[in-house]
């Protein structure tokens, strides 16, 4: 009877086991097809430019140009990430020069950026966006959109077992730059390798080699990231097809 | 007679969940690769391959769809060939790719409210958030004029 009570328990707790991994399997496949209730009619036209409800922020028509703050809005407060401290760009604010979103020409928002990181990105970025607009022929650039896929992420580079600088708050991922003029007409600027020709091209390569100019000369060649960007293979500081839709900007730990 | 019986439910138990941790790592290996979602024949012999990489680049985005060319006829292995262009999604239909003068397919990408909830998850300390693929839907196209013209790949 014994024998019999332990058989049975034996087979429950075995069921339990394989119940508990089978769901776990699921959930680390991330199946393609999760959208499975998303009906699509075969003459589905997708909506031209799908606008998101939680729009906070639209850029002013008219930029007044001098009374704008040359900088992105760090806020004061430290937060304890998995690998150090950093602090909160706020992409919504209207009076500094740098403002931003994640994946929207629109939509403004909040992302981690290392203290260093901000610091460079305050001293040089904008003189680098407008330098890179001139050297493009767009002129007059008062002010400038960031669509962004994000800063923080806790994650090991690809390919690699090194963190990633994304884990430490020390990088950007860049979709598209919106260039705003004193007359309030936005510019955009795309990443993606398909995009990079004429003018955006011009903007892309000079952005790049701007920044890379304000790495500080403790970032050699053979440290990670030393140039501070990496872009796609087409362009003129090289990449890989890993970036061949945003531009990574970061702050090495080169750097500092 | 009792202790075989318990042993050899001991052996039972103890084998199976080894098959299962077994299973576990072959899946995680697997949710690296390169997985095929459409091949599509072009003239002179070419093939174009749309390809979803498992493992995402960017944050909110689990996918990244690769255009891929073969010159030199149809291949087995289209994970080795060259990435022509890509982007990153946070999921895709697979039956929605469509071909005619170009390649088309209904994708999902993360809403920017997603990514603000997350960093202010973060925020207010909580250890483990998770970014949500509640999505916007874009049609991704990729161009299919110019492939192979200059190429040996």
């Amino acid at each position: 009877m014994q024998i019999l009570k332990f058989c049975f328990l034996s087979l429950i707790l075995a069921s339990i086991t394989s119940c508990s991994f089978q769901e776990l399997t699921v959930a680390s496949l991330g199946s393609i097809d999760n959208f499975d209730d998303t009906e699509i009619d075969d003459d589905f036209v997708p909506p031209e430019d799908e606008k998101e409800e939680e729009i906070v922020d639209e850029p002013s028509p008219v930029i007044p140009g001098d009374t704008l703050k040359n900088t992105f809005f760090i806020e004061q407060q430290s937060f304890n990430l998995a690998h150090g401290p950093s602090k909160r760009w706020d992409g919504c604010r209207q009076n500094h020069k740098s403002s931003g979103g994640y994946n929207s020409d629109l939509s403004c928002g909040r992302a981690f950026i290392e203290d260093k990181f901000g610091k460079n990105l305050n001293q040089i970025f904008f003189k680098c966006v407008f330098d890179a607009s001139n050297e493009a022929k767009y002129t007059n650039i008062q002010k400038i959109f960031i669509n962004h896929l994000g800063s923080y992420n806790d994650r090991t580079a690809r390919n690699s077992t090194r963190l990633s600088h994304h884990a430490y708050a020390r990088a950007l991922d860049i979709k598209n730059f919106n260039l705003i003029d004193a007359k309030g007409n936005n510019f955009k600027i795309s990443t993606l390798l398909r995009d990079y020709k004429g003018q955006q091209a011009i903007f892309y390569d000079s952005f790049r080699q701007c920044w890379k100019q304000s790495m500080p000369s403790s970032c050699k060649p053979g440290n990670s990231e030393h140039e501070g960007s990496v872009g796609h293979n087409s362009s003129k500081l090289g990449g890989n097809t890993l970036h061949n839709d945003h531009i990574h900007l970061s702050f090495p730990l080169c750097a500092g | 007679m009792k202790n075989s019986i318990l042993i050899f439910f001991t052996i039972f138990i103890f084998s199976f969940s080894a098959s299962a941790e077994e299973k576990m790592k072959i899946i995680a290996k697997n949710s690296f690769n390169v997985r095929l979602l459409k091949k599509i024949p072009l003239a002179g012999g070419h093939f174009v391959y749309l390809t979803v990489r498992d493992e995402g680049h960017v944050l909110g985005q689990n996918f990244l769809v690769q255009l891929r060319a073969s010159c030199k006829g149809e291949v087995d292995d289209f994970s080795s060939l060259k990435i022509l262009d890509s982007i990153s999604v946070c999921n895709l239909k697979p039956e929605s790719v469509k071909t005619n003068k170009n390649l088309t397919a209904l994708a999902f990408l993360s809403k920017s409210a997603n990514i603000n909830k997350y960093y202010e998850d973060i925020s207010n300390g909580k250890t483990e958030p998770n970014v949500d693929c509640n999505a916007k839907t874009e049609i991704l196209k990729f161009s299919l004029k110019n492939i192979c013209l200059n190429s040996n790949s």
